[in-house]
């Protein structure tokens, strides 16, 4: 039987973890990008507290959790600020974090592919928060076993869509294509994902989970 | 298409994501404004990182391209028509002449009329060969990093550069090796720490795979001349590799080689390298798992697994849908491992099982199991909530509410604390 809670679980998370980007902050006002725009230390930090947490969740959500999730929240903010002249609209700014550390996991998740390739790195175990079924936690590691089969953007395409909840206009500006385009790529995601699930044994079912009374 | 259900985006949601106390986000925003703050690299410095990048990314591939392409495994061919050979195929020495593996990189083994041989793998710079019975001359091609194996029911040599001549009789469980030149290293019972041969050594093994006394030796080292001796003194065992050897014959170390360690009622060592059965898991291949606890035969490996094989195997079990398999396993592990966190677990799985089998009497007992026997566990909660989903769902309201006051009581925060809820709301 495995029993993956002898790695490292979190057992009590604070009230409200799940922080998820479907949650929308109240939007962010035009002095916000203006302040990002000539780099005034306000609007960084605002920057920062508004969209780090989600960002962070959605890249752990990605990646599969990784030790690089840190580094690559410095480097998704360090992007936007460099480049928030670019940002016409303010409420295009949540769009923008989103791309930019989406553009990030994509090119991470290749790099994690490479070295799995040259043998440099293996597949890392999820450190999975307050999870103490082992059949939950087997079934979440055959999903990211699933997902980990996917290439990096029909991974992040259907995660974005299905965990992360983003609307397919979202994605589409989020992917920088036409809506068709993105549809299409999301049939293409889910056909692979589908031909993985179907060979899976236990993510054959997909929810086993009781209704409420 | 398959769309990600609700459920286990949930899941992944509440599971996957990695909160950050107050004072790291605070570090981390601190680090941010102290990058944002400094001077952005001029264009002549990003033009000269690009140039680097761009060398640096052009000689990583001229090195990926050069240094790792993929090497094709080493080809064979066997016999005198040089038939391309097949990975996992026996071939049988039929008489009159030898049957000859020619591998790519120049090396040969030769087997003799009434043996039997197959490559198990064939890799980039060497080869496994097992050699079912007979007699097989071997010549490998030395180079530096090749990796050859031949093996012989539990013995293996391991061959670098080197020709010696090897012989294998099942039935006798009788294994020889005489060197020509080169050296070899051989492992196998009783010699777990491996025995190298080199020169003119050579070596043969006794029936050690019989049950014997443990003084009783595994085989002898010595030196073709030695052995000859010993052949005129003592019926000696290196003589001819297929002919019987006196069940205890003496050891006969001329070069002070030392003797192969006393044997040996122990099981044959792992083919080398070998996964485990949780790494077998892992990978998500059950079938072999399964497989080979089959092969082994199920109730030796019930009897005699280790706790860790157990779990593996129910884990196969379960994933490859073999549930009354799995439930034999686990109530396999909580009879021989009893009072252990494993033993603990298995109740709990045995609960889920039934559970999901609709067999709500059984699963109710097994969640009052693992209840009784860990009261303040990791699953507890869950167990807890369990049961009350299954006391609710067979129509015994009273006692689902009874557990379900438990359970606030004692989780308030947790998984089924919405449920319980629910339930005792009028």
């Amino acid at each position: 039987v495995s029993f993956p809670a002898k790695q490292p679980v979190r057992m009590n998370p604070p009230k409200g973890a799940v922080v998820s980007l479907r949650a929308r902050a109240p939007s962010p006002t035009k002095d916000l990008l203006e302040g990002l725009v000539a780099r005034r230390p306000e609007a960084v930090a605002e920057l920062f507290d508004r969209y780090a947490p989600a960002a962070r969740g959605m890249l752990v959500r990605m990646l599969g959790d990784s030790a690089d999730v840190d580094d690559l929240i410095q480097e998704t903010f360090l992007v936007v600020v460099h480049r928030a002249s670019v940002v016409q609209d303010p409420d295009r700014l949540r769009s923008f974090v989103v791309g930019v550390a989406v553009r990030l996991a994509r090119n991470a998740l290749r790099k994690q592919a490479v070295r799995r390739w040259i043998g440099l790195g293996d597949v890392e175990d999820l450190v999975l928060q307050d999870c103490p079924d082992p059949v939950q936690q087997e079934r979440i590691r055959h999903l990211y076993r699933a997902f980990d089969r996917l290439d990096a953007s029909s991974r992040t395409l259907l995660i974005l869509r299905d965990v992360e909840g983003l609307e397919l206009t979202e994605l589409a500006e989020v992917d920088r294509c036409s809506l068709a385009t993105l549809k299409r790529r999301l049939a293409r995601a889910r056909k692979r994902f589908a031909a993985i699930v179907a060979a899976d044994p236990v993510l054959k079912d997909l929810s086993t989970e009781e209704a409420l009374p | 298409m398959t769309r990600l259900a609700e459920a286990d985006a949930e899941l992944i949601r509440r599971h996957l994501g990695r909160e950050v106390t107050p004072g790291q986000h605070a570090q981390m925003r601190a680090r941010l404004l102290e990058a944002t703050t400094e001077p952005r690299p001029g264009r002549s410095k990003v033009r000269g990182a690009l140039a680097f990048s761009f060398a640096a990314a052009l000689a990583c591939v001229v090195w990926l391209v050069v240094g790792l392409r993929p090497v094709t495994p080493v080809t064979f061919t066997v016999g005198a028509s040089e038939l391309p050979g097949s990975v996992g195929r026996y071939y049988a020495a039929v008489a009159p002449g030898n049957l000859d593996f020619a591998f790519s990189d120049g090396s040969r083994i030769s087997v003799e009329p009434g043996g039997g041989a197959r490559v198990a793998e064939a890799r980039p710079i060497g080869a496994t060969v097992v050699l079912e019975r007979g007699v097989a001359w071997v010549q490998v091609e030395p180079r530096r990093t090749a990796r050859w194996l031949l093996v012989a029911g539990p013995y293996t040599v391991e061959v670098t550069g080197t020709a010696f001549r090897m012989s294998w009789d099942p039935s006798a469980s009788r294994l020889g090796v005489e060197m020509e030149h080169g050296s070899v290293i051989l492992t196998g019972p009783g010699m777990e720490q491996g025995v190298r041969l080199s020169g003119t050594e050579s070596f043969v093994s006794e029936s050690s795979i019989r049950l014997e006394p443990s003084s009783a030796r595994a085989g002898s080292v010595g030196t073709s001349a030695s052995a000859a001796e010993a052949d005129a003194a003592t019926a000696a065992p290196t003589a001819g590799p297929m002919e019987p050897a006196p069940a205890a014959a003496p050891a006969v170390k001329p070069n002070g080689t030392p003797p192969a360690p006393a044997v040996s009622s122990a099981p044959p060592p792992a083919p080398p390298a070998a996964p485990t059965w949780r790494q077998l898991v892992a990978r998500g291949d059950y079938q072999a798992v399964l497989a080979e606890a089959d092969a082994k035969g199920l109730d030796v490996v019930l009897q005699s697994g280790s706790a860790a094989e157990l779990e593996a195997l129910s884990d196969a079990a379960r994933y490859a849908g073999r549930i009354a398999a799995a439930e034999r396993v686990l109530r396999t592990m909580r009879e021989r491992f009893p009072g252990t966190a494993s033993a603990r677990e298995a109740a709990f799985l045995l609960g889920r099982l039934a559970d999901e089998s609709g067999n709500a009497s059984a699963a109710l007992g097994w969640y009052e199991r693992y209840l009784q026997e860990a009261p303040a566990d990791s699953l507890t909660a869950e167990a807890l909530g369990r049961k009350m989903q299954v006391l609710q769902r067979t129509g015994q309201t009273e006692q689902a509410r009874s557990i379900a006051e438990r359970y606030l009581e004692r989780f308030p925060e947790g998984a089924y604390a919405s449920y319980a809820t629910k339930l005792l709301s009028p």
